[in-house]
């Protein structure tokens, strides 16, 4: 989805009866505008909903590990389901397959330099290769510590524990920073829990519906000046409108 | 910008009066009264020389009481038709929306466009006047229409889908903005019996004609993806019977067929 | 090899808001003008409508409308001793991309600076005594007064159609207003916006502090409007999408919306995307521009020949620009010559949360430019006698959406993750409010941009490098500021409060604001700056450059009004001077 950007509109040069209708436009590959406003009928760079079921990044070994770490991070409680019921591994595996997993778009030449931490990250790992390394290493930990276990059997107090030490950075994951995983883990996993279903995570849209976000809504017109009054209307999707059909 | 050539090739066959024009209520009644006779005679002689019969007669011929569906959009009434014609806007809305391709309910979009640029917009303000004069002076056809009950279940589902994507510009009123986003209420293009247009609209997205005097050129979402033929047979259904609105229902299998259509020839 | 195009009047590099504005005026005088812009087009239809355009994960995590790193970046270090590295994700900010700029995902707060800010150092120096200024501080007096930019002013806000009070009209005190600003010749074109209910509560604290609040000057529209160039804008729905996203209903102020229609229509104007600059060319003089080189997608080269050449990218990019192509002399700290990259400057933003008892907020109705300000502790509206500090910020409630991802606030002790981070989410969301402000940033002897001897772009030029760093008067002012505003939030009735003034050393990690200004300073000679009064270079007479890079330090405001302003002023000297008699416009 992302990519479109950079193909898109081709079509304003390869059309040589818009070329010779309307003059001279073209420059080899530049995409050139000329004339009047441009606009074409059909176009929709919406998001393309993910895949619901399987894995694109993850082995099934990887993704118990995420689901169990999610559903710590976001326990089904009162307030909402738990992390994996509510598809945030299917969300970061959806993520570590796209462009996000890559690093694309950012600037990846080297040299890499250790750099202060104002400077910002200088990993050359990608997201994707991060998560597939501490995996991997985390799970080899507890292998090791806990006779044999992976991450996923252990009890939800052990768990917890690890969690504590990869926050703080004290978990010795093989030279790999546990603490950066820690920080790209929760960050993929409240986004797993708050964007749109589109992406796989936030199913049934629970994580909007535990603070009362009305998702992609666009319209508070008549609500701006009704202070201190709770907003009536359930929360939608992009893709996710419960009431469209429900009087079918 | 395939819009305007397609839209220029359309002048060269014929000259239509589209739009996904627009009115409420309030400001209505005829001027023709007010008109002289020389005036209408030379608003009459504008509109047949110019070629406005051929799009918007009706398929049988009727004069400019609309329904013909020429290159995929229907033609609205001209007359003084407040549900299916230009009853609702008055000879000045008119005669703004000759000149500028836009007015408080609506902008041309589709072959309208083309015509507003190429013809009426360089016309003079005596002969759009004498335009719109002519058109207030044509009584119309004056039919009623039950309004589908806002208890049917395609209107409850229609009014739910209007409400999360179509608001944010019509309105909740489905009045729109003045010289930006079409008013929907009272919309002869969207209570017109063949939904041709609304159809293509949906579906496919259209932009607004730019003149110099309105340069705006709005545009429409393309909604052909996002919304499948049930959804969109609701909404069409919900706008033509809201508001004060009547028409037809849109059938979900209408839709499928414009898709089509639409493939086939965009 | 670089193939060579026909000939045009005006070259004009990235089409935001200030290109747009050109090349609709430049046009209208009947030149032949080509914008050679980076990024793709955007339109409102295609490519964020209501129905997508709310997507926080894409357009405020992912940044879809942002300039990629990997096109082009910067590197920074603090020091003059550190090693500069890659800004490798943008993250504290945010330079914009594509057709519309950072026009398309700005907030659309439009301040206009106070007097005091154009003559800032002879105003200072004359009111304290010159001790007041610390010895490495640069900043230096406008070369244009207030008087001069007041009708610019007016002029963009009426484009943009900006909704607000007036607090001075013609030097009268207006109610309901900023009474800190400078005299306005008119009222904001359309009324100010509906208040939710945090900036409600503000106001309230602030009013009864004694402060003087005013309705953030606002480029999301109170009601319907048509613009001079006959273009009409929608009411806002405060939908709370604005910052970081595209308007899917026409009612932000942005170049698409206000300037391309019209513009689109002119038959002398091209634009061309996906095309980047990567230098402007001299003659063997090297004192006159013959046009623009660029590279097509495709990664073919292209000569564009001009009379002029605008340089309308964002502020680093110009900079950068300028830079690669030879034109002026590159700053030099140590020797302390050269100009361009000097007086590069920032905001310093600091906040205060509250926490408020009792309170629904809806964060999510509203819009990026909706809210309060005081301007009592902003530039020199204060007594900085005994303070130790000059400059100041305007202080505001402007909650800019609810986004769930982004925007949730929390105190140092709510719990990280689990169930108790679940609770605190749920119970923030309604009563946690954020008090932001857009603090002054002076500028230094070493706070420069050059060239990196390391790192290159995709097109071989080398990256520009930053060194930047908070200095003492800016922390100082921080702290007063934040202090102040911390008063207004516990007059809201906080249970809780907690006070974030800036602290040093600057990061690029958390987002801060987009407001990078100077490296091409405006000056009234060619030894402190790089452009003249009319954004003119002095030493290449037909290049041009517009936005923030010109200021030669930046206020304790957003600076897209003057952004705005500026360009109108040398616009209007461009046409009735420039275009009679080609060459410097100010002697040298």
């Amino acid at each position: 989805m992302l990519d479109k950007r950079f193909t898109r509109r081709v079509f304003l040069v390869s059309s040589t009866s818009c070329a010779a209708l309307l003059g001279s436009l073209t420059r080899a590959s530049a995409d050139t505008y000329h004339g009047a406003l441009p606009w074409s009928p059909d176009q929709d760079h919406a998001p393309v909903p993910v895949s619901e079921s399987g894995w694109t990044y993850f082995t099934p070994a990887e993704a118990a590990t995420i689901e169990a770490l999610v559903d710590r991070l976001i326990p089904a409680d009162d307030l909402s389901p738990g992390g994996k019921e509510v598809g945030i591994a299917v969300y970061i595996d959806r993520q570590l397959s796209g462009a996000f997993g890559q690093d694309k778009g950012l600037y990846m030449a080297p040299p890499f330099a250790e750099g202060l931490p104002g400077q910002g990250s200088q990993s050359p790992i990608t997201p994707a290769q991060r998560y597939r390394k501490t995996i991997d290493a985390l799970n080899e930990y507890c292998a090791d510590a806990y006779f044999g276990k992976s991450f996923a059997q252990l009890a939800a107090t052990e768990q917890d524990k690890i969690i504590v030490k990869m926050e703080s950075g004290m978990l010795r994951l093989k030279g790999l920073s546990s603490k950066a995983f820690f920080q790209i883990l929760w960050q993929n996993t409240k986004e797993g829990f708050f964007a749109d279903p589109v992406y796989g995570g936030n199913r049934g849209m629970a994580g909007w519906k535990m603070i009362g976000f009305p998702g992609a809504r666009y319209d508070y017109l008549d609500w701006v000046d009704r202070h201190n009054e709770h907003y009536p209307k359930p929360p939608i999707g992009i893709e996710s409108h419960p009431d469209w059909s429900a009087h079918s | 910008m395939r819009q305007a050539i397609s839209s220029c090739l359309f002048v060269l066959m014929c000259f239509a009066f589209e739009a996904v024009l627009v009115p409420p209520t309030s400001a209505a009644s005829s001027q023709s009264g007010t008109a002289s006779a020389q005036t209408l005679a030379q608003g009459k002689k504008l509109v047949m020389s110019n070629g406005c019969a051929g799009c918007h007669n009706a398929p049988g011929g009727a004069t400019l009481v609309g329904g013909r569906v020429i290159g995929g959009w229907t033609a609205p009434g001209l007359t003084n038709d407040k549900r299916t014609g230009l009853g609702n806007w008055s000879a000045g809305e008119i005669a703004d929306y000759l000149k500028t391709g836009r007015n408080s309910y609506a902008a041309a979009a589709g072959p309208m466009a083309g015509i507003v640029t190429n013809v009426t917009a360089k016309m003079s303000e005596a002969e759009v006047d004498a335009i719109a004069a002519y058109l207030k002076s044509l009584p119309g056809k004056a039919a009623n229409i039950r309004p589908v009950a806002a208890s049917n279940p395609a209107m409850i589902r229609g009014g739910a889908v209007y409400a999360d994507e179509c608001a944010a510009c019509h309105t909740l009123r489905g009045v729109g903005q003045a010289r930006l986003f079409p008013a929907l209420k009272g919309s002869p293009e969207v209570q017109a019996d063949n939904p041709t247009t609304l159809l293509r609209v949906v579906l496919q997205g259209a932009q607004s004609v730019g003149t110099e005097a309105a340069p705006t050129a709005s545009a429409m979402p393309a909604f052909g993806k996002l919304l499948n033929d049930q959804q969109i047979a609701d909404v069409l259904t919900y706008i033509r019977n809201d508001w004060g609105n009547a028409a037809a229902p849109v059938a979900k299998d209408a839709v499928a067929a414009a898709r089509k259509t639409l493939q086939k020839t965009p | 090899m670089a193939r060579t195009l026909p000939r045009t009047d005006v070259a004009i590099i990235g089409l935001g808001w200030t290109g747009a504005i050109l090349a609709y005026e430049l046009s209208g005088a009947g030149l032949n003008v080509v914008a050679i812009e980076r990024g793709a087009w955007r339109d409102t239809a295609t490519d964020f409508p209501p129905s997508w355009a709310p997507d926080e994960l894409r357009y405020a995590i992912r940044l879809d409308l942002f300039q990629r790193p990997a096109q082009s970046t910067v590197t920074l270090r603090n020091k003059i001793s550190q090693t500069a590295l890659p800004v490798r994700q943008f993250s504290s900010f945010l330079p914009g991309d594509g057709v519309g700029g950072a026009g398309v995902h700005w907030n659309g707060m439009t301040y206009r600076f106070l007097e005091t800010d154009f003559r800032l150092r002879s105003h200072l120096t004359k009111r304290y005594g010159s001790h007041i200024l610390p010895e490495d501080m640069t900043i230096q007096d406008w070369p244009v007064d207030y008087k001069d930019l007041e009708p610019h002013y007016d002029r963009f806000e009426k484009l943009a159609g900006i909704s607000g009070k007036a607090g001075n009209i013609d030097g009268k005190i207006q109610p309901g207003g900023n009474p800190f600003e400078a005299p306005r010749s008119a009222e904001y074109p359309t009324p100010a916006n509906k208040q939710p209910l945090g900036s409600t509560l503000y106001s309230k604290a602030a009013k009864s502090l004694g402060y003087h609040p005013f309705p953030v000057p606002s480029g999301n529209l109170s009601q319907s409007y048509t613009n001079p160039l006959g273009v009409t804008l929608g009411q806002c729905t405060y939908c709370g999408f604005c910052e970081r996203f595209g308007c899917g209903n026409y009612s932000k102020a942005s170049p698409q919306t206000r300037v391309l229609p019209a513009l689109m229509l002119r038959k002398n104007f091209e634009a061309r995307t996906n095309c980047n600059v990567t230098r402007i060319n001299l003659d063997s003089t090297g004192k006159k521009a013959t046009g623009v080189t660029y590279v097509d997608k495709s990664g073919e080269t292209w000569v564009q020949p001009a009379d002029m050449v605008m340089v309308c990218a964002f502020a680093f990019n110009c900079v950068h620009l300028l830079l690669v192509s030879g034109i002026g002399k590159p700053y030099d700290p140590v020797s302390n010559t050269g100009t361009v990259g000097r007086n590069y400057a920032y905001q310093c933003t600091s906040g205060v949360l509250v926490k408020l008892k009792d309170t629904i907020l809806n964060p999510f109705i509203s819009g990026g430019a909706i809210g309060m300000s005081v301007d009592d502790f902003n530039g020199d509206n204060f007594d900085h006698s005994g303070l130790g500090f000059v400059g100041g910020g305007v202080i505001s409630a402007t909650q800019t959406g609810g986004r769930p991802i982004g925007q949730i606030s929390y105190f140092p002790d709510d719990p990280k993750w689990g169930s108790g981070w679940k609770k605190a989410t749920k119970e923030n969301y309604q009563s946690v409010y954020a008090l932001g402000i857009q603090g002054s940033v002076y500028s230094y002897r070493d706070a420069y941009l050059d060239l990196d001897p390391t790192y290159k772009d995709p097109y071989g030029s080398p990256l520009l490098r930053m060194t930047f760093d908070w200095h003492e008067n800016e922390l100082k002012m921080s702290a007063f500021v934040t202090k102040k505003l911390a008063g207004i939030g516990k007059a809201m009735g906080a249970s809780r409060l907690a006070a974030y003034p800036r602290t040093a050393p600057y990061s690029v990690v958390p987002y801060q604001t987009t407001h990078n200004t100077g490296g091409a300073v405006m000056g009234d000679n060619p030894s402190n700056s790089v452009v003249n009064r009319y954004l003119q270079s002095w030493d290449v007479s037909n290049v041009f450059v517009f936005g923030a890079s010109v200021f030669p330090q930046n206020a304790g405001y957003n600076p897209t009004g003057t952004v705005g302003a500026t360009t109108y002023w040398a616009l209007d000297a461009i046409k009735t001077k420039y275009l009679k008699n080609p060459g410097p416009m100010v002697p040298m």
